[in-house]
This record gives structure tokens, sequence and C-alpha cells, in this order.
């Protein structure tokens, strides 16, 4: 398992403004550190900045200002190449459409990040995968492709799949917005054993306040900018 | 060790979306097939147009120098050189045929020629064979029937009688000639050269080559007795040399014109239109499978971007957790690669299938009853190797724009999406 001494993630004055003939600032002066074994939610209106906020935080964009640490180390102005390498070594994601491929069974989806990684990751990695099926319910449909599954079973795959190459943390967007209310709190649930169990940091973007409750902390997010940061009291730390 | 994963990603994808697989397999398998169909009948049509025209003529022709006019004013210096009024140009002296023909002959062999297999000393000209009432006007060829059959396989071509051993006074014609005449094997057929020399010969051997021009016009003699007819006492008319490769024969022409006094002929300036023909032919092969590749190119890039299209989200999430564009282009790269070399196995498979039930088919003569090819298929390695890698590298090009947009699938644009 990676330690990290410090947060895992901080966020130092963060804004972001895309081109055009118009430039549009989606956000400004956004600063917080997540720390391992949090569960953060971030939420806020439409429009607020919440996916340009993940987008960053993913290193899938660059932040046009500020400056966002991974584990200690500075990714502001990563290229692709690099950027990408870190997604698959330190991050996991889990989004709202699962997107399993079709052609391999929920065991190798699962896989799919250490394959990527190459070598024998994989294999490596497959005990413990096979355990964590087996711990959410999974055991019997590890070999069953997507289309077998059920919309929850799918997301629990996705977000083994996420877990996969045990990364340092796991950004979520909207990961219940597909799901009814009980396999949202299942759902809910696995990701707070994940920051428990794991003492890996959960970051959730999500519009939905009862979800985000369930988080250690919310951070509300207006206009681009961070209108609130507040714990949940949920953390044991704060409990 | 684990396959790469853009290679097992391709293969997985093959077998899952088998309609397409299929589908993609089938146009390249059909491309390498029309391609291998093609060339092989051009290359067999060529091939027996060719034969059909070198098999029955020498492939190099060295005669005597034609006359020239010697024109008064452009005479070499002699004695005297003065132009006279109601001086006229004249032809030099007639010389049409080859006197003391051994010692040329053994020159020729041993020039060395390359690809040469056999030199033939022998006497030819205009006669016309005359049975009963029938006239029929025809080339006659005096020449050991051993040497002769170097040059024009008619041993092997014999529907009736023989031709090795044709002794004094007997004759060898062709099948179309004979029936023409009405003449039978052991028959006498009368013969007048165009000097108005006669002669008679016996008919011991009837031959179909199956060039109407040989079949239909050629009467063969021994040497001796051709010799008799034109009045060439030990002269003959020509050399006839036949090559090993054919389409030398241009090359060899020139080597001997440098090093023979004699007018030097190839079949091919006597053939230039059908050779122009062949050209065309094969330039319109050429450009029948450059569009088949073309269009399976198409096809196989049309394919594979409906592909891409429809697992553009998951590769949108495959680049979000961190699969390089190298590694999404590579998946399509493979899968060009793989279905262009599973399609290149099948269309060769059914090619071969094809091709071999075509060349099978035979179609029978109806004066002999010999049965030959109605396709002239000609199957050959270099085909198959032009077919393949073709449709390998059109597999592979047609790949390239589809796995490019694949590689550009951009996951923040798939995560808005949602």
């Amino acid at each position: 398992m990676k330690t990290i001494p410090g947060p895992l993630v901080s966020l130092e004055g963060i804004g972001k403004v895309y081109g055009g003939e118009v430039p549009t600032r989606a956000l400004q002066g956004i600063s917080f550190a997540v720390n391992p074994g949090e569960f953060v939610a971030i939420v806020g209106s439409s429009g607020c900045g919440k996916t340009t906020l993940l987008n960053l935080l993913g290193l899938l964009d660059r932040a046009t200002e500020g400056t966002l640490r991974l584990a200690g180390r500075n990714v502001t102005d990563l290229d692709s190449r690099e950027a990408g390498q870190l997604r698959r070594d330190l991050l996991g994601f889990i989004f709202q459409f699962h997107y399993l491929l079709p052609e391999f069974d929920a065991l190798e989806n699962a896989l799919m990040p250490c394959r990527l990684a190459g070598g024998d990751r994989a294999k490596e990695r497959e005990p413990a995968m096979r355990a964590l099926f087996t711990r959410l319910g999974l055991g019997p449909k590890i070999h069953k492709r997507p289309s077998q599954l059920s919309g929850g079973e799918q997301q629990r795959v996705a977000i083994l799949r996420a877990l996969a190459n045990d990364p340092l943390f796991i950004l979520a967007d909207e990961p219940t917005g597909n799901l009814d209310s009980r396999n949202a709190a299942e759902i809910s649930s696995l990701l707070h054993d994940v920051t428990r169990e794991m003492h890996r940091a959960v970051i959730m973007v999500t519009h939905d306040q009862e979800m985000a409750m369930k988080a250690d902390r919310v951070i509300t997010l207006r206009d681009g900018r961070i209108e609130s940061d507040r714990p949940t009291g949920r953390h044991p730390a704060t409990s | 060790m684990p396959a790469p994963f853009a290679l097992s990603v391709a293969l997985r994808q093959m077998t899952h979306d088998r309609g397409q697989t299929l589908l993609t397999i089938g146009v390249v398998a059909t491309s390498v097939t029309l391609i291998l169909f093609i060339s092989s009948l051009i290359v067999g049509l060529q091939i027996r147009i060719v034969s059909t025209v070198t098999d029955s003529i020498p492939h190099v022709r060295v005669l005597p120098r034609e006359r020239a006019l010697e024109v008064p004013w452009e005479r070499t210096a002699t004695v005297d050189t003065t132009v006279r009024v109601g001086d006229v140009p004249k032809l030099e002296q007639r010389q049409r045929k080859i006197e003391g023909w051994k010692p040329w002959m053994e020159r020729i062999e041993a020039l060395e020629i390359s690809g040469l297999n056999a030199v033939l000393a022998s006497v030819e000209g205009g006669v016309v064979v005359s049975r009963e009432s029938k006239r029929i006007s025809a080339r006659l060829v005096g020449a050991a029937p051993e040497d002769y059959n170097r040059i024009v396989d008619l041993q092997q071509n014999l529907v009736a009688g023989r031709f090795f051993g044709l002794n004094g006074g007997e004759a060898a014609i062709g099948l179309k000639l004979a029936t023409d005449l009405g003449v039978r094997l052991g028959e006498r057929v009368s013969l007048l050269s165009a000097e108005g020399n006669t002669g008679t010969a016996t008919i011991a051997g009837i031959f179909e080559t199956g060039s109407g021009a040989v079949d239909g016009l050629t009467v063969v003699v021994p040497l001796r007795d051709g010799q008799s007819l034109f009045r060439l006492g030990n002269a003959i008319t020509g050399f006839g040399l036949k090559l090993l490769d054919v389409f030398s024969a241009e090359q060899v022409a020139d080597d001997l014109r440098r090093q023979l006094p004699f007018k030097i002929e190839s079949w091919m300036e006597d053939n230039e239109r059908t050779l122009s023909g062949l050209r065309a032919q094969a330039q319109s092969s050429r450009m029948i499978i450059g569009f088949t590749v073309i269009s399976s190119g198409l096809a196989i890039a049309a394919l594979m971007v409906i592909a891409v299209s429809s697992k553009y989200r998951e590769l949108g999430i495959l680049k979000a957790m961190g699969a390089s564009n190298g590694q999404v282009l590579r998946i399509f790269a493979w899968q060009g690669t793989l279905l262009s070399l599973i399609g290149a196995l099948v269309g060769t498979l059914v090619s071969l299938g094809l091709l071999f039930w075509l060349s099978r088919l035979k179609t029978v003569s109806v004066n002999t009853g010999r049965a030959t090819e109605l396709f002239p298929i000609a199957i050959t390695l270099g085909n198959f190797i032009i077919a393949n890698g073709l449709a390998l590298a059109t597999g592979l090009l047609a790949s390239i724009y589809p796995a490019l947009r694949a590689a550009k699938v951009d996951p923040i644009a798939v995560i808005r999406s949602q």
C-alpha cells in the first residue's frame, strides 16, 4: 500500500479561464487540501465549475492559475503523456455511467487500469481484486460480461476498476446519479469503506445533497469560487 | 507473457463484434480474390498469347542483308565517282541466301548468347501447294525435322503420322492446310515455288499447334528438299534462334547486329502490335487492381470509423484511466492489420480453390478432339505475394485514419456528454 505524508491533494489559488473570442472564467481562487482517509463531496448548482474542478483534479485539463499538488508533487503543468501516466498510477475514476468494455468480463474490466500499465501488474493485482469482488457480493459474477450485470453491479465493477491500481485517491463524478436509492446507498457505503479501511481519499462531485451529506466534508462551489467548506461530522476525526 | 494491452483489446473487439469482423474480412478476402483472379487470368492470357506467337516462330532471325538502293550521287568513292546524265538508282547485287553457312552457324553458337536454346539453319520461301484442283499459297520450311522441332514443337503437336525422320520427298503439313487441300496421310501434293520451280511431296505427318499461321500455311520438308525446290544449292535463307526468355529477343538481336554482317530481326519487332496490346492489357489489369485496392481500403476505413464511433465513450473512459494516445491508436492499427491478415488468408484460399477449379475447365477442339484449358490461368507466387502485400498494406493504411480519430477522443468531452 502506498503511503504519502501530508495531504494527498492540495490546491492553491487554482483558476481556470477558457479561451476563445470571449474568455470565460470557470474557476477562481480555489484552495483546499484533501488528506488520506477523507471523503470529500463537491456540490453546487449546474455550471458552478464542479466538472471543471474534477477535470483539473483528474489531470484531464490544466489550470490557468494556481498550483495543484498530488501526493506532494506539483502537477500543474504536466504534459499529456505525464498526466496520463499519473492518472493511471495515482488516480481512480468513477463516472456516472460505468462505460465498462462490453468485450471483457467483470474481472477483466476491473483490472483494465493494470492492463494499461502493462507488465505483470494485472496478474499481481488479480488476487486482491478477486477478494474485493467477493466482498462486494460479486464473486459469482466475476466472469460475467457487463451486459449480464444489473446497473448496480455494473457500477460496483466500475468502482472496483477505480481501485484496481491501488490509487491514492478516487475521483467520482455523480457515481450514484444513475442508480436507484438502494444501490446508491451501497455505493456510498463502499466509498466510505475505501476511505476508512484503505486510507485513501475520495473526492466526489454531486448535485445530490443527500449523497453529499454522507461524505466527511462538503465543499460548495458557486460561480467558480468556493462558497463553503464544511465538515459533515461523519469523519472519525471530527465526530 | 500477457499480450500487450492494445493487441488484447483489438482481439477482444474482433471476437465480440463478429458481424463487423466478418464484414471487414469479407471485404479484404473479396479484394484479394479479385486481384488474384484478375492477375492470374491476365498473366495466363499473356503467357498464352505470347507462347502462341513465339512457340511457332524463331525468336531471333538471322537473314541475308536486304538489297539496298545504290544511288549514283551517294555512291562511295570508287575510281570513277562522276555522276552522268541518265544515271538511275539500281539495286545492289541480289543476295537472298547465305552461302557457306556452317562456319556462320558455329560462330553464332560460339557467341555465348545468354539463354540461347537452339539455332536452326533453314530455307524458307513462299510456295503454292496444290492437290488436284485445289491450290493454296503456303510457307515452305526446309530444315532437319529434329532441329526444326527445337524451334517449333511439331512432334508434340502431331495429330497424324510422324515428323521426326522425314525422308526426302516427304512433308509434314498443318491440319488446317491439309483439311483445306483435302489431303490425307500418304497422299501427294505438288509444290510450286515463287521462282517457278516445281516439286512434289508425300504427306507423312499432320500437325496442329493452335496457331493459325502454322496450321494453315506451313509445309515442312527436309533441308535438302527445300534447297532443291528453291534452287539454293547448299545455301540457306537464314538462321533461326530460340531463346529461353522470349523477352530477351530484342537485346540478343542488338548484340548480334554488332557482331554479324546479316540482317537481324527479333519477334518483338515483328509483333509490335501484339506486344502493345499486351502492354495495354497489363496496364488495364493494374488499373483494375488499383481501383480494387482503393475501394477495399475505403470500405475497411469506413467500417473501422463506425467501430471507433460506436466505442467513443469506452475509448474516452480508457483515456481518462490513463491510456495513452499510442495505446488507443494501436488498438485500431492492430485490428486493421489482423483483419487484413485474416482476410488475405481467406481470400488466398478462396482464390486458390476458384483458380484450381477454373484451370480444370477444358474446351475440346472440334477437329482433333484434343482438350485445352478454357481459362488460361497462371498461378504465380509473385501474384500471391503482391495480392497479400497489397491487402496488408491497404488494411494498415485504411486503419490509420480511424486509429487517429480514436487516439484523438477527448476524455473531457466524453465525461461532459454523460
